[in-house]
């Protein structure tokens, strides 16, 4: 072992352990998945995988349409994802690029909305979606935050910051059109900035739990969060099938995370250094 | 127009006098229901029976379940908003207050449902918690759960204690000190014994307008709490948590203060081996109330579908049968007390060693005396928990965190 090695082993021990103090409640998520109901609370908490997992699916299937919701968690975080990578590019584009009278007021506003806690427009925002006649459909999940201020904040940032403006200058005088561009140069080089964005927009739509819990009052029209939750009683022991339901929930955020990690990582520090 | 005022004036009267649509035998209704927890097990069960299809072939149910506090954020949002909920929607006891007097409910007292011809015939206190000042009933007691005292009868006997007839506070924890030997804990937590002096924590927190008053009933719930803390009984196990099953699990808990519903979770997977728990009254035969389920009809709902959703919430809350199903299912105590006189009640209990516990639960749940709730109720439980949290760690004394509470109570409310 080379002495640098050997100076660098404490770090890694110490990430190492980290590590596995971050991961354990993952793995434990999918260890009790495969446990029976019974055997889910008991402390010590089993380590390894058990086989209760079929009397798991079995129960899951029996009490809540499980392959729909998970159609709709996919379905609506999905077109939440694209919709909001696409029209908050646009609107990033435009604050970061376009000097126009207005913007910076126009920008603020966006920005403050921010401050508003969500719970406080969920009336209001709910007698909305009864009047359009949204209720029981995705829409009210997927088209209002489709250009959400936090997106358009982020994207803004982004691109003041690491696209030069000469490219887009030098793109015009090769006759691209504004849109051209968006296509060709924006979206292309964005690609760490809209992977952040797409996590955090997949990731918060996934985990919505409110929002589904209003607006999606049948149990097979909501979406995972919300229907696993009917699993969550005092006398009638379900643990075994809500650890098998939260599992399954998780692997696709885990993929999302394994798969677009440098991106993300790429895009949280782009821009972080001065060039 | 004078005339138009006079047409718009006439309708506004014919609109008001019309009669409430009744329900029509002869026509399909599908009712939703909005629940929480083990209700859609137990009701499920009640409409696949032979009675319920007998007398409503026209009724199905449409189930919207989610856990305790998603079920009563959406109902709250969804009543604020004024818009149209479930045909019923479920209440816990803990939320009713907040609905009694905030409105958003229908009177189930009124024409057409009169449900006073039925309420007769359910436990008093649960219908005055749902029973506004000016007299409307906004929903109806489906089950209650009485306050007993559970215990192991093989420890209470190998540490020769009796636990059936314990005159006061002070008895119980100087058996508990002798049933907590060799690893086995008297209690779960000190914290379980703290809201049964209060009733459970089900209304009672005002005393001509005051809040925590009178001053000795809560500040000495919080001294019975200091005391068993005190004596060393307790496991320190936080409500279902991993220790906490597995006290329960490995037979080293020996008694649980609780409503009558937890009799089902030790049965059903906490203590499932029959014979070894029993059932005693509380300590001085204190009478109080740990929970409980209410069934309400928005005003939101339109009154076609009112009428369906009452004959559904009828037959929950006054059928024999339909109580009997969910008191078998989930063990949700009967709010019915003529079904206290059924001969299942007398019936030994396998699961209790043979024991008639459903006679003591129908006894505690005909005494559990009435208390008043009030919208406040469930912000000062919050309040009152962080109270029993500081005596417990010992971080204040039963006098500090009473003034401690009350202090902020009074700056919440005021």
């Amino acid at each position: 072992m080379t002495r640098r090695a050997l100076a660098a082993l404490p770090a890694h021990l110490t990430l190492a352990v980290f590590g596995l103090i971050f991961a354990l409640p993952f793995w434990m998520v999918f260890v009790l998945a495969s446990w029976p109901a019974r055997e889910v609370l008991v402390f010590p908490p089993h380590l390894w995988f058990g086989n209760g997992l079929l009397e798991n699916w079995q129960q899951l299937l029996a009490r809540i349409p499980f392959a729909r919701n998970y159609f709709n968690s996919f379905g609506i975080a999905t077109l939440s994802t694209l919709g909001n990578i696409f029209f908050c590019t646009m609107a990033g584009y435009a604050f970061a690029k376009y000097r126009f009278k207005g913007r910076d007021f126009l920008y603020g506003f966006v920005i403050a909305t921010m401050a508003v806690p969500g719970f406080l427009n969920l009336i209001p925002f709910y007698k909305m979606m009864v009047k359009f006649g949204w209720i029981n459909t995705w829409l009210p999940l997927v088209v209002p935050g489709l250009a959400g201020a936090f997106g358009i904040f982020l994207m803004t940032q982004f691109l003041t910051n690491s696209i030069p403006d000469e490219l887009l200058d030098a793109a015009r005088i090769d006759g691209l059109t504004e849109f051209g561009i968006l296509r060709r140069i924006i979206f292309p080089l964005a690609k760490p900035g809209l992977a952040v964005l797409g996590v955090v927009t997949f990731v918060g739509s996934w985990n919505n739990f409110t929002g589904p819990l209003v607006l999606l009052p049948k149990v097979e029209s909501t979406t995972l969060p919300v229907a696993l939750s009917a699993l969550n009683s005092r006398v009638d022991n379900n643990l075994g099938a809500l650890m098998l339901g939260n599992a399954l929930t998780l692997l696709p955020l885990i993929i999302v995370f394994v798969f677009f990690s440098k991106r993300i990582i790429a895009g949280l520090t782009a821009g972080a250094v001065k060039q | 127009m004078k005339r138009l005022y006079s047409f718009l004036v006439l309708a506004l009267v014919a609109i008001t006098l019309l009669p409430a649509q009744a329900f029509d035998p002869a026509k399909k209704y599908e009712v939703t229901f909005g629940g929480y927890g083990d209700l859609e097990k137990a009701y499920a069960e009640v409409f696949k029976s032979a009675d319920f299809k007998a007398k409503y072939p026209n009724i199905t149910v449409k189930f919207q379940t989610a856990d305790f506090g998603g079920h009563h954020t959406r109902l709250t949002t969804i009543l604020a908003a004024g818009e149209q909920t479930n045909d019923i929607e479920a209440l816990e006891v803990g939320f009713i207050a907040q609905f009694v007097e905030a409105g958003g409910l229908t009177d189930l007292n009124a024409a057409p449902f009169k449900a006073g011809v039925f309420t007769k015939d359910i436990v008093k206190f649960a219908v005055a918690n749902a029973t506004t000042d000016s007299g409307s009933l906004i929903a109806m007691p489906v089950d209650i759960a009485p306050a007993v005292l559970f215990y192991r009868e093989d420890l209470a006997k190998k540490a020769g204690v009796k636990m059936d007839a314990l005159k006061n506070w002070d008895e119980y924890i100087a058996a508990l000190k002798k049933l907590s030997v060799g690893g086995v804990y008297g209690i779960e937590h000190p914290s379980a014994v703290q809201a049964i002096p209060l009733n459970g924590g089900k209304g009672g927190w005002f005393s001509g307008g005051k809040p925590l008053e009178p001053k000795a009933k809560f500040v000495d719930a919080l001294k019975l709490v200091e005391k068993v803390k005190a004596a060393k009984v307790d496991g320190d196990l936080g409500a279902w948590s991993g220790p906490w099953s597995q006290a329960y699990l490995d037979g080293k808990v020996a008694t649980a203060v609780n409503g009558a519903w937890f009799g089902g979770t030790l049965r059903t997977w906490l203590s499932p081996e029959p014979g070894k728990w029993r059932v005693a009254y509380l300590p001085g035969k204190i009478m109080a109330s740990l929970g409980g389920t209410y069934l309400s009809i928005p005003q939101t709902v339109p009154a076609p579908r009112k009428a369906a959703a009452w004959e559904v919430i009828k037959y929950l809350t006054t059928s024999p049968n339909a109580q009997l199903i969910s008191f078998r299912a989930i063990d949700a105590f009967p709010a019915l007390t003529t079904v206290y006189k059924d001969p299942v009640m007398d019936e030994p209990v396998a699961f209790y060693g043979g024991q008639k516990v459903r006679k003591i639960f129908a006894d505690v749940a005909l005494n559990i005396p009435e208390n008043k709730v009030s919208e406040y109720d469930n912000l000062i439980l919050g309040i009152w928990n962080g109270a029993v949290t500081s005596v417990v760690n010992g971080k204040a004394t039963p006098e500090a965190a009473y003034a401690d509470a009350l202090k902020k109570i009074r700056a919440t409310i005021e």
